[in-house]
């Protein structure tokens, strides 16, 4: 009888191990499947006088083949391999952007002042002036074009973290019902296989979308996100939400909900998809949109600034090439009040004084008062200093300068400044008419007739006009320039000769003296001479001040040689259709000009130069990221391999188990076959 | 160690992908041959590229503007050489007129041509270049640089400026010549006259030509601080020239101020402080010389800036200016506008004074209400003949005598040449100095012209070397790109002739081991 027992045991246990084998082959293909093994005991053994018989065999455990370390390893490399493959993929496409002549900036400048070389070999030449608005046209597309293409990047980016967010939350509900049916099974004594390798799964795939920590407690897997913000804790789940920074609506943040109170932590995000674009998005994408944006800066304010100091075919002062950078659209549109402000707390209007001390960062106000702010330079949060919203005028900081309209601020408000972010969306070509292409300086001197003497004005001695008119401020720069008109030209003429010094004095038109000075004759000489201006009926243009001072234009000039004396030099305002070209050539001069960056220790970069740095960094941060993402491939592919080399199934091997089970299983049918036959010969021996 | 399943076919598809990918990139690489696409293939080497490509674009800019220069060269000296050339047959007609044994009629039919000449010189000096502009005004491109005034005399209307172009990091170099350098700045040989004040008419005994500077250093050093001067004929032999304080400087002159009134009208010389005066003692039958020639005195001085006011046409009267003289220094040095005045009246007496050229914004450089018949205006007093009326204007010109060009040159010799002498001596005598005056500002003209031609010539060398230069550089500079760029074939044949190997072998190896299993065989 209890051979019978035995028997049957022995063949329950070989049918469970060759259903377990069956399993593990069904399930080869089965992600995240640990393949399983059986566990056989004893029965106990019964006594018989003084010998113990056992009893058969019982089947002890399915047990399934898995370490949790190895599967922690596959899950940490998991997010690795996912975070700079995510990266990768965003800034292969900005490289090659960047780089490509075609579509990248360089080729757009790089025409552009072969084209203002061109006007200059032949300024009286309407085509070569239309080629050149032409040209300036395109350059300010492609800034345009980039820009979109960032923009675009930006919106993709925003648009991809919503949907891994929703991925997040439905993954974690999952896990948390899983711990919940893993802790009703395991507290009535069972190990439900199949529902540990889904849970671990589960967070494998949450592991692509962010960085998390994975602590088990009690058989419950608690998932952390960032720096221990917990999203999974045993059956509760805290949603994942992407929501408009609070800082910067275009720029979605991500916050945990907790129930009762939201967190922000999108800057403690890493690991996985959403950490790569998380990272790409402050490490590239804002930098390069800044760095683009200053450039755009520099650009548009140089050359407006060079058209404005030069007259134009028609005889006038030059008008903008490109449009102002500080209109009132773009001046609000430079600064973001945070959501969080008090009513009424209105914006700032950040205007650019000087383009050259720019940089890339972007900056954060914060009012410590109704009129006192501070100022921080991000994201280092280092201090710039404090201010007062009633200083007039404002203070410049890094090149731009605040001025709160629209209300007034309260204790706490804050706001963040981005000076450069928007410029390459917004550069426009504003000229429209080629002859108003200012390429003749204002000023050209010419040596009397009737003189004595050696008086010679080299090539490069010819006047240049020193003042530099305030584009930003059209009604003084509109006065200066007519006042020019009306108080040229002037006459220099030279005392006499013999001494060792030569004395000389300015005439205005009507021969009225308006200044002295002495010159070394034989010697080249540069003189700084300042024309007070006055309007149409003579009447003299006064700077308000105060003290109320009458505004002048200074420009400088050399001469040469000896004067007689009483030689005079003429200088007058260029003509209409002048063909002389000095402010095109330092329009042109731009091209190597140090423009970016002037506040910096190495006195600045030219233009090319700041796009070429630009185009370098995001070249070699794609490079490393190719590195990184192959890298992280091999570190994912190892700890895969080990841990499928533990748990993943082998036909082979389960070719050998059913093979050997199928043995076991006929060994103890025989058992049964010899109980029977023993019975059979008790029976019919009675 | 122990291989699952589906690890073998991940591993394997991986790796097979792996292999692919990297031949598909080297054929890539293998038809374009261009290794860096983009700054990632190797960021220091792109941001290089960009510099290296806009170092290229400014060379390739610079050797435009090189080929511009020279088009503009080439047609200045071309101009310039047939204006020598057309100056040096107006030297020859000018010394030919000169011989003695020319009649009237002679000298007649070289003024005729010489007035052919001078159309010619205005028209080459006023030569335009391809776009229209005139080659020799400076920036002014839509302007004449030469124009005649009413009394024949010519003014230039051009400016100083040189327009300039970049055929190097650090040079510039100009594309044109000026009008005033390559003509305005010939020294005018003939900018000292002499005016008898007494006898109050002239009896032609003694004729003292205006005399013409032979030694401007001289002339600039001593003459113009002394001026204006007195001649004085004390004897028949010997002449006083005492300067503006009255001072005795005969010592100065030739030989003491000695001369013979007895070698019939022979020309003499007398060398002054620079400036050659001719001499011409004209005795007739009956004189005796030391009283004829005793008490004749001249003035002898720099020739005073002279003005030419011509009537426009459309004025509502018929007044005219008659005479004009510089009657406040100062004032005329500190503003009459040299390059051309325009008086303009706004009623029958009230003026007002502009610089040329007249536009809507000008403003009066002065203003003035007439006196008598005279208008004066910024230091210069014009007599007007007829009553002006409002609107009438008059355009001023003004000559300083110290340059000369050789238009105006031309233009005088012509009419010397066409006054007929009718043999008579003095007639002659002044012939001849006009002669002598005119071939000196011909040779002064044609020097000038020479040095515009050697700085045109010396830029065409200077730009012969800068091009070598920049076409070393540009060289340089795509070798480097190159080098940079550029993959090596060789290199990337083998590379890809390996993976292509790699990717056979893992072919190969996968079919072979998916053949193998256990199942297959139970």
């Amino acid at each position: 009888m209890s051979l019978l027992n035995i028997g049957m045991s022995g063949l329950s246990a070989s049918q469970s191990s060759l259903m377990t084998t069956g399993n593990n082959i069904a399930n080869v293909d089965t992600a995240g499947y640990s393949r399983q093994q059986t566990v056989q005991g004893t029965k106990a053994s019964q006594q018989f006088g003084n010998v113990y018989i056992g009893t058969g065999t019982t089947l002890a455990d399915v047990r399934r083949v898995y370490n949790s370390y190895l599967d922690a390893q596959l899950q940490t490399t998991t997010s690795l391999n996912s975070d700079s493959a995510a990266y990768l993929g965003q800034v292969t496409p900005l490289d090659k952007l960047l780089s490509d002549t075609s579509t990248g900036l360089n080729g757009a400048l790089t025409k552009f002042f072969a084209s203002v070389q061109n006007v200059n070999a032949k300024p009286g030449d309407d085509a070569s002036r239309q080629l050149l608005l032409s040209d300036a046209q395109a350059l300010s597309n492609r800034f345009n074009s980039v820009s979109s293409q960032l923009n675009e990047q930006n919106a993709n980016i925003n648009g991809n973290l919503t949907n891994m967010a929703d991925q997040v939350n439905k993954l974690a509900a999952t896990v948390a019902q899983l711990n919940q049916k893993i802790s009703e099974i395991s507290s009535s004594g069972g190990m439900p296989n199949e529902l540990l390798d889904a849970r671990n799964e589960t967070v494998r795939q949450l592991s692509t979308f962010t960085g998390a920590q994975i602590v088990e407690r009690e058989g419950n897997v608690d998932i952390y996100l960032g720096s221990g913000q917990p999203l999974v804790m045993g059956n509760t789940v805290n949603k994942l939400e992407v929501v408009p920074g609070k800082d910067d609506p275009n720029r979605l943040a991500l916050q945990l909900n907790r129930g009762s109170s939201t967190i922000d932590i999108t800057s403690i995000m890493t690991g996985g998809e959403i950490g790569g674009l998380l990272r790409y998005r402050s490490t590239v994408l804002d930098p390069a949109m800044n760095e683009l944006g200053r450039v755009a800066l520099v650009v548009a304010d140089q050359m407006n600034s060079i058209q404005a100091q030069g007259i134009d075919k028609n005889g006038d002062f030059g008008s903008n090439l490109f449009n102002s950078i500080n209109s009132a659209a773009q001046m609000a549109q430079r600064s973001i009040a945070s959501g969080n402000n008090s009513v009424g707390s209105g914006n700032f209007d950040v205007s650019i004084e000087d383009t050259g001390k720019l940089t890339i960062n972007d900056y954060k106000v914060t009012f410590t008062s109704a009129t006192d702010y501070t100022v921080q330079r991000l994201p280092d949060n280092t201090s710039m200093g404090s201010f007062n919203t009633a200083t007039t005028p404002a203070p410049v900081i890094d090149g731009f300068s605040l001025k709160l309209t629209g209300g007034t601020a309260a204790a706490g408000d804050t706001f963040k400044i981005t000076p450069t972010r928007n410029a390459a969306a917004n550069i426009k070509t504003e000229m429209t008419d080629s002859k108003r292409l200012a390429i003749a300086a204002p000023l050209g001197a010419a040596i009397a007739a009737g003189g004595s003497g050696t008086l010679t004005i080299p090539a490069s001695g010819q006047p240049t006009l020193t003042t530099k008119f305030d584009i930003y401020d059209a009604a003084t720069t509109t006065a200066m320039q007519n006042g020019l008109k009306n108080s040229t030209p002037v006459k220099i003429v030279f005392g006499a000769t013999g001494g060792a010094t030569q004395t000389y004095q300015m005439l205005d038109a009507k021969g009225n003296p308006l200044s002295s000075g002495t010159i070394v004759p034989g010697q080249n000489n540069t003189l700084s001479l300042s024309i007070p201006l006055v309007d149409a009926s003579g009447a003299p243009i006064n700077d308000p001040g105060p003290p109320i001072v009458q505004r002048t234009a200074t420009f400088d000039m050399t001469i040469a040689g000896s004067p007689g004396t009483s030689t005079a030099i003429n200088v007058s305002l260029s003509q209409p259709g002048s063909l002389d070209n000095r402010n095109g050539t330092a329009l042109a001069g731009l091209q190597t000009a140090q423009t970016v960056d002037t506040g910096s220790a190495s006195k600045g970069i030219s233009l090319s130069d700041a796009y070429g740095k630009l185009v370098e960094g995001v070249g070699s941060k794609a490079a490393q990221g190719k590195l990184d993402s192959a890298a992280t491939e091999a570190i994912l592919a190892n700890a895969k391999g080990a841990r499928d080399s533990l748990s993943g199934v082998d036909l082979d091997e389960e070719t050998g188990n059913l093979v050997k089970y199928q043995q076991y299983y006929t060994a103890s049918s025989q058992i049964i076959k010899a109980a029977q036959e023993i019975f059979s010969t008790l029976i019919n021996s009675i | 160690m122990r291989i699952s399943t589906a690890q073998f076919y991940e591993s394997s598809a991986a790796n097979y992908q792996k292999n692919f990918a990297n031949v598909v990139k080297s054929s890539e690489e293998a038809s374009s041959l261009v290794r860096v696409n983009t700054a990632a293939d190797d960021p220091v080497g792109a941001s290089r590229l960009l510099q290296l490509g806009q170092q290229a674009s400014m060379l390739d800019q610079f050797s435009n503007n090189m080929t511009t220069i020279k088009g503009t060269l080439g047609q200045t000296e071309a101009v310039m050489t047939s204006i020598n050339n057309v100056l040096q047959r107006a030297k020859e007609l000018a010394l030919g007129a000169g011989n003695a044994g020319y009649t009237d009629a002679d000298r007649q039919a070289n003024a005729s041509e010489l007035g052919q000449i001078e159309e010619q010189l205005l028209s080459l000096m006023n030569t335009k270049d391809e776009n229209g502009k005139y080659i020799f005004s400076g920036s002014k491109g839509d302007i004449a640089p030469f124009s005649r005034n009413t009394d024949g005399s010519y003014t230039y209307n051009g400016d100083q400026v040189t327009l300039d172009l970049p055929i190097g990091d650090t040079q510039s170099m100009a594309t044109n010549s000026t009008g005033w350098d390559v003509f305005q700045q010939a020294i005018n040989t003939s900018r000292t006259q002499t005016a008898m004040t007494s006898p109050a008419v002239d009896d032609g005994r003694v004729v003292l030509s205006n005399g013409q500077v032979g030694s401007d250093v001289t002339y600039n050093a001593k003459f113009r601080s002394g001026e204006p001067y007195t001649v004085n004929f004390v004897s028949d032999t010997q002449l006083q020239i005492t300067d503006s304080l009255g001072n005795d400087v005969t010592a100065e002159a030739s030989q003491n101020g000695v001369f013979s009134s007895t070698s019939g009208a022979a020309t003499q010389t007398v060398n002054f402080r620079g400036v050659d005066l001719k001499l011409n003692i004209n005795l007739q039958a009956g004189d005796v010389p030391s009283t004829v020639i005793t008490g004749h005195s001249f003035t002898l001085a720099a020739k005073p800036d002279s003005f030419n006011a011509s009537r426009s046409p459309g004025n509502p009267s018929a007044a005219l200016v008659t005479g004009t003289a510089v009657t406040n220094s100062a004032d005329y040095h500190a503003s009459f506008p040299g390059g051309g005045a325009i008086l303009k009246f706004t009623s029958a007496t009230n003026y007002d004074l502009y610089a040329s050229p007249l536009t809507a914004n000008s403003t009066p450089v002065s203003s003035g209400t007439m006196a008598g018949s005279t208008a004066t205006a910024s230091g210069v007093s014009f007599t007007l003949a007829g009553t002006p009326a409002a609107g009438d204007q008059f355009s001023v010109a003004v000559n300083t005598h110290q340059t000369q060009n050789v238009l105006d040159t031309v233009s005088q010799l012509k009419t010397a040449l066409s006054t007929p002498t009718n043999n008579n001596p003095i007639a002659i005598q002044k012939l001849n100095a006009a002669i002598g005056s005119g071939v000196g500002n011909l040779s002064s003209g044609i020097d000038q012209l020479a040095s515009g031609l050697s700085s045109v010539g010396g830029r065409g060398a200077s730009l012969v070397t800068q091009t070598d230069i920049n076409q070393s550089l540009a060289l340089a500079n795509t070798q480097t790109q190159g080098a940079i760029r550029d993959s090596d074939p060789a290199e990337v044949m083998t590379r890809l002739t390996l993976q292509q190997t790699m990717l056979q072998a893992s072919q190969l190896a996968f079919s072979k081991i998916a053949q193998l299993g256990l199942f297959n065989k139970v």
